[in-house]
């Protein structure tokens, strides 16, 4: 069969295209190859630019192009590749061949869209290639995107955390300072009734502003908190007297732990401020008081946690976990203040945050659990976190004597000792009159390094001591009385936890402001406990 | 639309008016960088949107807005990860113009449910192309308007670039060029 075909036509099908003669010399070219190599002129040998895959000289091309044997032709700088077959144009040959680029990337070759034939594939195979490449580039740049936003608001948040925390520290300072001097005005002999009712009013007052920045706190506190090994009932009842500086005095805090020994790995402050959060929920819900009921238990079974009840939606609980609720008797929630009560921002409290719930949830979702709310108009409501449990034995760290420090008897005849250690001066001088009035002797100290000779004078059974002080950390200072004292009672006074690495499970905490009655009960059962002996808590 | 075509929009928001004004249209809009990546389609809705407040934010009215993007588009996607695959399209405005659609063949089979358009050269002659633009989305011709000035100074070339006619989903475009 005969076919007749322009040069046009021809150069359109095969851009790549070399017409030769029977001596192989190279009569025309197709566009591409004219672009790409100027230097293949007429005239020139076949063999002068490239080497033939499949015709070993021109003698052969007669067979080839009666077998349609296929042809791969290599430029001599190996910069191109052709393949295509031979046609006999008789007295000419047509090396009818299109390129054959060895690799599909876009960038390492110089090919064009018009170097090859309208429908040959190897156009949508490089397009493609090339597309997933730049999808690949406009990804990693995503990435990286995401990841400088993600630091920007880290270290935004980082710094809006310690704005806020020194913030509400010396807000609390100052709050703890007017409480305590109100309760000594309350308690003076000489104060007349009307005294002691609006000192009671500056109690109270002080008390909403606490909450105040308290809820600042826990905004800002949500801070990566190493996950360590805890026993939950041990942290409840540690902080079992800053519970109850939180609720006050007309809400009752009762205890039913049931998962003694049982162990989870969580982030402390995660789960006291969780704690908190849920013990507020309950005090506001009984504005005229009542009682809070802090329960936890080891769960066995897998039971599905639906979202009628307040839960996450749907959420299955798995096995071995415990759980912690904390139950008021108040008012209750409506069947659409349950469903919405984890949202973010949502709050049925005037003036509340809606950060409370939301927090709790997501504290426990990240430890690997999840929260879930019951209620009953009327009746009451609970909140119960499920914690996965632990195998890990407790890291609790042991405090160790290094010989230097010399216990003080268990059964001293002195008077008790406190080292009371705050650098608000007010402060110092209401809490100092406070312990004195209950018969004991105290060395007040405004700086650490005071504190520290106080305790190297001997004799001291109690550290009570501002976490914040200007010169050292008040938990340095209770780690260098451990050490010093091993059976030392301490009683570090904050507006909020510290960061769970440097605590001591022994040691405990009262929330400023500072409740006078709440504090002198701690220290008597601090007195109570270092005459039994050492390490009863 | 892709992602991409987000992108291309963010960037020129930030170079003529400052991140500032990018992050006030997302503010607006609800949307973020999530909206942005590049190979993940989105409802036109999102698109449009985006265009529309880009537009009441750079004080112009939606087609002079799209007009501007188109050329934009054409500068963002030569300077970024598309550069190749323009080069790999044409170098020139006719031979580019001519493969447009073999390129956007290889989009639609990667994104098998991208709307591509569709751009056929209808007559030329010395100094003048003309090109038939197909799409099922309407209203877009402003920014292929400027999609072909952006084409032109690309290729070093001066012209003019006019909407002949329109006609169901099909409109015709006179491009009258010369070298730079």
């Amino acid at each position: 069969m005969r076919l007749e075909i322009g040069s046009d036509r021809l150069a359109e099908l095969f851009p790549a295209y070399i017409l030769v003669d029977c001596t192989g010399s190279i009569l025309a070219c197709g566009p591409s190859l004219a672009r790409q190599m100027p230097q293949l002129t007429a005239g020139s040998l076949l063999t002068d630019h490239f080497s033939c895959g499949g015709a070993a000289d021109c003698a052969s091309f007669p067979e080839l192009s009666r077998a349609g044997t296929r042809l791969e032709l290599r430029s001599h700088d190996a910069r191109i590749f052709l393949t295509g077959s031979l046609l006999d144009t008789a007295p000419n040959y047509l090396l009818a061949v299109r390129h054959l680029p060895p690799r599909f990337s876009l960038k390492a070759n110089d090919l064009q869209m018009s170097d090859f034939g309208p429908d040959d594939p190897t156009v949508a195979g490089m397009l493609l290639v090339g597309l997933q490449q730049a999808m690949l580039e406009d990804s990693l740049e995503i990435a990286r995107e995401l990841g400088r936003e993600r630091q920007r608001s880290a270290e935004l948040f980082h710094h809006f955390s310690r704005v806020a925390g020194y913030m509400a520290h010396d807000f609390n300072n100052l709050l703890s300072i007017i409480q305590l001097n109100s309760n000594r005005i309350a308690g003076e002999a000489t104060s007349t009734a009307q005294t002691k009712r609006l000192a009671k009013m500056i109690c109270e007052t002080t008390e909403r502003g606490s909450e105040i920045s308290h809820s600042l706190m826990t905004l800002s506190h949500q801070r990566q908190d190493a996950r360590t090994i805890l026993e939950p009932d041990k942290i409840v009842i540690n902080n079992l007297q800053f519970f109850k500086t939180i609720v006050g005095p007309r809400v009752k805090i009762e205890l039913s732990l049931n998962a003694a020994g049982r162990l989870v790995e969580v982030s402390r402050i995660g789960l006291i401020n969780s704690l908190i959060n849920l013990i507020v929920n309950a005090r506001d819900a009984m504005p005229d008081g009542g009682s809070i009921l802090i329960s936890t238990d080891v769960r066995s079974n897998t039971e599905r946690s639906a979202s009628e009840h307040g839960g996450a939606a749907d959420t299955i609980v798995s096995c071995n976990q415990i759980v912690i609720v904390v139950s008021d008797s108040g008012s209750g929630m409506s069947d659409e203040v349950l469903a919405n009560a984890f949202k973010p921002l949502f709050s049925s409290k005037t003036g509340g945050n809606g950060l409370g719930l939301s927090s709790v949830l997501e504290f426990a979702r990240e430890m690997g659990g999840d929260a879930r709310l019951d209620s009953s108009p009327g009746v009451g409501t609970s909140c119960s976190i499920f914690l996965p449990l632990s195998d890990a034995a407790s890291e609790t760290p042991k405090v160790e004597t290094n010989g230097l420090g010399v216990a003080s008897k268990k059964n001293g005849r002195k008077p008790a000792r406190i080292v009371l250690v705050e650098d608000e001066p007010y402060a110092l001088e209401a809490l100092t009159e406070l312990l004195a009035a209950q018969g004991v002797e105290v060395a007040p100290c405004s700086t650490a390094e005071e504190a520290r000779a106080a305790i190297a004078a001997g004799g001291c059974q109690i550290l009570l001591s501002d976490v914040v002080l200007a010169d050292e950390s008040g938990v340095a200072l209770a780690r260098h009385a451990c050490e010093f004292v091993p059976n030392v009672s301490v009683i570090l006074m904050s507006g909020y936890v510290p960061s769970s690495e440097t605590l001591d499970e022994s040691w405990q905490f009262i929330r400023k402001p500072l409740d006078s009655e709440i504090l002198s009960n701690m220290v008597a059962a601090a007195l109570t406990s270092f005459s039994k002996g050492p390490n009863v808590t | 639309m892709y992602g991409m075509i987000h992108r291309g929009l963010r960037q020129m928001v930030i170079e003529q008016s400052g991140t500032g004004a990018w992050s006030e249209i997302e503010a607006k809009l609800g949307t973020g960088t999530e909206h942005l990546i590049s190979g993940q389609m989105y409802d036109d809705s999102v698109t449009l949107a985006m265009v529309g407040t880009a537009a009441e934010r750079l004080g112009q009215s939606v087609p002079d807005c799209l007009t501007e993007y188109g050329r934009y588009w054409i500068r963002f996607a030569e300077r970024g990860s598309c550069g190749a695959m323009m080069d790999f399209t044409g170098k020139d405005f006719l031979t580019f113009v001519d493969n447009l659609d073999r390129m956007h063949m290889a989009v639609h089979a990667a994104m098998p449910e991208a709307i591509v358009p569709s751009f056929r050269i209808s007559g030329r002659d010395e100094g003048y192309v003309r090109v038939e633009y197909r799409s099922e989305r309407n209203g877009l011709e402003p920014f292929v308007t400027g999609l072909f000035e952006g084409l032109l100074d690309r290729f070093d070339l001066e012209g003019t670039v006019e909407l002949v006619s329109t006609d169901d989903n099909v409109a015709e475009f006179l491009v009258r060029f010369s070298p730079a």
